[in-house]
């Protein structure tokens, strides 16, 4: 699959706070790549260097080989966006701010009519594209802005925070939008906060904190080498739990240990040849392991485990 | 359904293809905006007022005329009802209309909708041209629909046919410079409560400049007689011309206060002020009668210092360096980039623009007196005060902004060295004349010292007063802004030649 977004070394600054660290990563074709970050990370300038609405300071971004810095309005034919906030137009029918936009991108006679009957269909807004489109439910309002940067068929497609402010049923729906477009062939990044809603539906993420980038890659390499970083394990003994736990507090390795169910939880950095180590240190301690159970990570484990939740 | 419905259903229906196709070919703003106009209230409510408006003021001068029992009133009914409808249309299209552009543009900014436009991968010069066209498609609704009004007051008689067609074209074109002034300011007042600012000094300007209109109508209804001078019509003619100017000049401060700021946002203000100032010495050599009065030509040139100095106060304060956008797009050859340089966005290269505008006028002012009259026309003291002029603007421009060159890509510090250069200018004015006044030198306490640049140029042109000493000002002044500027302008100079074109870039 060919290459629909490359981050080159992004580096964006405001005065002396630098937003976005030398960034880098790629999204290609039929994928979908969370982009998850604490609040204030980086996560919005990013998108929005990506999305021509600002510039890095240094290096690039490129949206099917097009550079954002040179090109801007050739990215835009590229790219769809769909900000965290956007506004909409007073006196205007969801049918008129539809047409509006097909016009903007140039799309003329029977070829506009055609893409604003697709995409209507496939948002299923074609029931309400009478209605003024101040009043629609938040949800509707999402799904027409989606409709509107699916007009042009972009080949990326960059929502930030989509699913903010949805109810379950309108973010189900949603996520199976999403599914459909990579499906379709479409890149797709996405941000959220939701990140059981992320592991759903993402086949890569990208984890930036205080606008550096701290992993990326697919979901499961990512969580593999968050793995191999961090453990969390569960140990039942007949040993007193106390015992356990002075053990396990004093062995090297162990970042914390607290008593639940019966047994202990233990944080643990390294990979497994570390809990091995834990094991037979356990047996030679004369603890009686009867249970040792490493939790299995998810993306909110990986979150948690490579973010301190630093705001800049 | 009737039979007459079902018809004029079968020819909506055969028209909508066509309409369809039509309106492919327009902007999709002025689409969008008529849409919004004819569902919201303003246009609405603005529309029937207007004519409930004229209909009653109409109504009220007419029962006055036929009352009047003086004799010949009958000639004058037509001018005096033309007047009363023509002052409501006016108030219309060149307030109402253009107050509306402004609120249009205002709402991008409050509605959070200016970002889906930039998305939309519509140019700034399309989304202004859209919400002017969208002003002017509502202007014509008004003339269209007063036309009935008009029709009425030129049968009553004592109208000149001439005279109704100039002042409603006069009123049109008005409507439209208005409202590129509207787009423009609010482009300019992106918060609120700059808006709120703005809005209030476009109210004053559409006010003034709509009671000017009525006011010329009026004169010209009449004595249509006026209409026959050539004086008249060159006058028309010559702020037509620069109407349009500045209306270009509004357009381009629009279209880059739109631009992103890393996009080229100052080569058309750069162009435009050029062509304005062309524009203005064009209309004072034909109003000159190529005869070169001198008043005349100095006059023209020191205005036009003016306004170069004027737009050149926000040139010399943009951020000193190009953008990788506008790096990337510069021509190939060195050459074309280094004469490029006065257009190039770029503090120092303002200070490159004020000169070449100034010798632009300076060229003109003398190569219309050699063509006119074959020869140099002008004294000493005037060809003193053409070389003082621009020196005067490089000393009080170039000074002061090179202090802050190094900080300019802070929006509050621009705005700082904008202030600072205008009050310095002020303050030396002021000071040396405190300075006379305190330390007892009676010219400085009378204002004539070398920093004031209205005494010495007045004196310049009489050959009195002591103006002599100005000339010691002006070469150490402009040695310290040479010496001050010179960094930047090497600096300048090095970037525009070392900038990456867009294919090495891409490499």
């Amino acid at each position: 699959m060919s290459v629909a977004l490359e981050v080159r070394g992004l580096t964006r600054r405001f005065g002396k706070l630098v937003a976005v660290d030398d960034a880098s990563f790629e999204i290609r074709r039929g994928e979908i790549l969370g982009f998850i970050g604490p609040n204030g990370a980086g996560k919005t300038t990013t998108m929005r260097v990506c999305a021509t609405l600002d510039l890095p300071d240094e290096g690039d971004v490129l949206i099917d080989g097009v550079s954002v810095v040179l090109d801007p309005r050739g990215v835009r034919r590229r790219l769809g966006f769909m900000p965290d906030s956007y506004g909409a137009y007073v006196h205007t029918t969801v049918a008129d701010y539809l047409d509006f936009f097909a016009r903007t991108y140039g799309l003329r006679g029977k070829d506009r009519a055609r893409m604003l009957a697709y995409v209507k269909d496939f948002t299923g807004l074609t029931p309400l594209e009478h209605k003024l489109m101040t009043s629609l439910s938040k949800g509707m309002k999402q799904r027409l802005c989606l409709a509107k940067t699916l007009l042009h068929d972009p080949a990326l497609l960059i929502l930030d925070e989509p699913a903010a402010g949805l109810d379950p049923h309108a973010r189900v729906e949603l996520r199976e939008l999403v599914k459909a477009l990579a499906g379709l062939g479409k890149a797709v990044m996405i941000s959220s906060h939701i990140l059981t809603e992320l592991s759903q539906i993402c086949t890569s993420v990208a984890v930036i904190e205080a606008g550096r980038i701290r992993a990326t890659g697919t979901v499961d390499d990512v969580i593999r080498r968050a793995r191999t970083q961090h453990q969390r394990v569960f140990v039942r003994s007949l040993a007193p739990i106390d015992a356990l736990l002075k053990l396990m507090l004093e062995t090297p390795g162990v970042e914390t240990a607290r008593p639940e169910r019966g047994g202990v939880v233990l944080e643990v950095a390294g990979a497994e040849d570390d809990l091995a180590r834990l094991v037979r240190r356990l047996v030679e301690a004369g603890m009686d392991p009867i249970e040792f159970s490493p939790k299995a990570t998810d993306l909110e484990d990986v979150f948690l485990s490579l973010t301190a939740g630093t705001v800049q | 359904m009737t039979l007459a419905a079902e018809q004029q259903e079968q020819v909506a229906t055969e028209l909508a293809p066509l309409a369809e196709r039509l309106s492919d070919r327009l902007n999709p703003i002025l689409v969008k905006e008529v849409r919004q106009s004819l569902r919201g209230r303003y246009f609405k409510v603005s529309f029937w007022v207007t004519l409930t408006l004229a209909t009653m003021i109409g109504l009220g001068v007419l029962l006055v005329s036929f009352s009047s029992t003086r004799e010949g009133a009958s000639a004058v009914y037509g001018p005096q009802f033309f007047v009363a409808i023509f002052a409501c249309l006016a108030l219309a299209t060149q307030v109402l209309v253009p107050f509306s552009a402004f609120l249009s543009m205002g709402s991008e900014w409050d509605e959070n909708t200016f970002d889906l436009l930039v998305l939309s991968n519509l140019k700034p010069r399309q989304i202004v041209i859209g919400k002017v066209q969208s002003a002017a498609v509502q202007a014509l609704l008004f003339y269209a629909s007063f036309g009935p009004f008009l029709v009425f007051a030129f049968l009553l008689r004592g109208l000149d046919l001439l005279a109704i067609f100039l002042c409603l074209g006069i009123s049109f074109v008005g409507s439209l410079l208005l409202s590129c002034l509207a787009v423009a300011l609010s482009s300019f007042g992106q918060g609120r409560f700059a808006r709120l600012m703005l809005m209030v000094l476009l109210a004053i300007v559409l006010v003034q400049g709509t009671f000017v209109t009525i006011a010329w109508a009026g004169q010209t209804m009449m004595i249509p007689s006026l209409l026959r001078d050539p004086d008249m019509l060159q006058g028309l003619a010559a702020a037509a011309s620069i109407a349009a100017a500045v209306a270009a000049f509004f357009f381009a401060a629009a279209c880059a206060r739109l631009a992103h700021p890393e996009e080229n946002r100052s080569t058309g203000l750069r162009v435009m002020t050029l062509v304005g100032i062309a524009v203005g010495l064009a209309w004072a050599t034909i109003i000159d009668g190529w005869s070169v009065d001198e008043d005349v030509v100095l006059g023209a040139v020191m205005v036009g210092h003016a306004v170069l100095a004027l737009a050149t106060l926000f040139f010399i304060t943009e951020p000193e360096r190009l953008g990788r956008r506008v790096a990337a797009k510069l021509p190939k050859s060195r050459l074309v980039r280094l004469l490029a340089t006065p257009l190039l966005p770029g503090g120092a290269r303002g200070l490159v623009f004020f000169v070449c505008g100034s010798l632009m006028m300076s060229a003109w002012a003398l190569g219309y007196s050699f063509i006119a009259e074959g020869r140099l026309v002008f004294t000493t003291g005037e060809l003193d005060a053409l070389v003082a002029l621009p020196l005067y603007g490089v000393i009080f421009l170039g000074i002061p902004s090179a202090l802050f060159t190094k900080r300019l890509d802070s929006l509050a510090v621009r705005g700082i060295s904008r202030i600072v250069i205008v009050t310095g200018f002020i303050a030396a004015i002021m000071l040396p004349a405190l300075i006379g006044f305190l330390f007892g030198l009676p010219n400085w306490a009378d204002f004539e010292h070398p920093l004031n640049v209205f005494t010495m140029i007045h004196q310049m042109l009489r050959k009195d007063g002591h103006y002599e000493e100005a000339r010691y000002f002006l070469v150490a002044g402009t040695l310290i802004c040479v010496a001050l500027n010179w960094p930047r302008l090497v600096r300048a100079a090095r970037e525009q030649l070392q900038a990456p074109t867009a294919a090495s870039s891409d490499a």
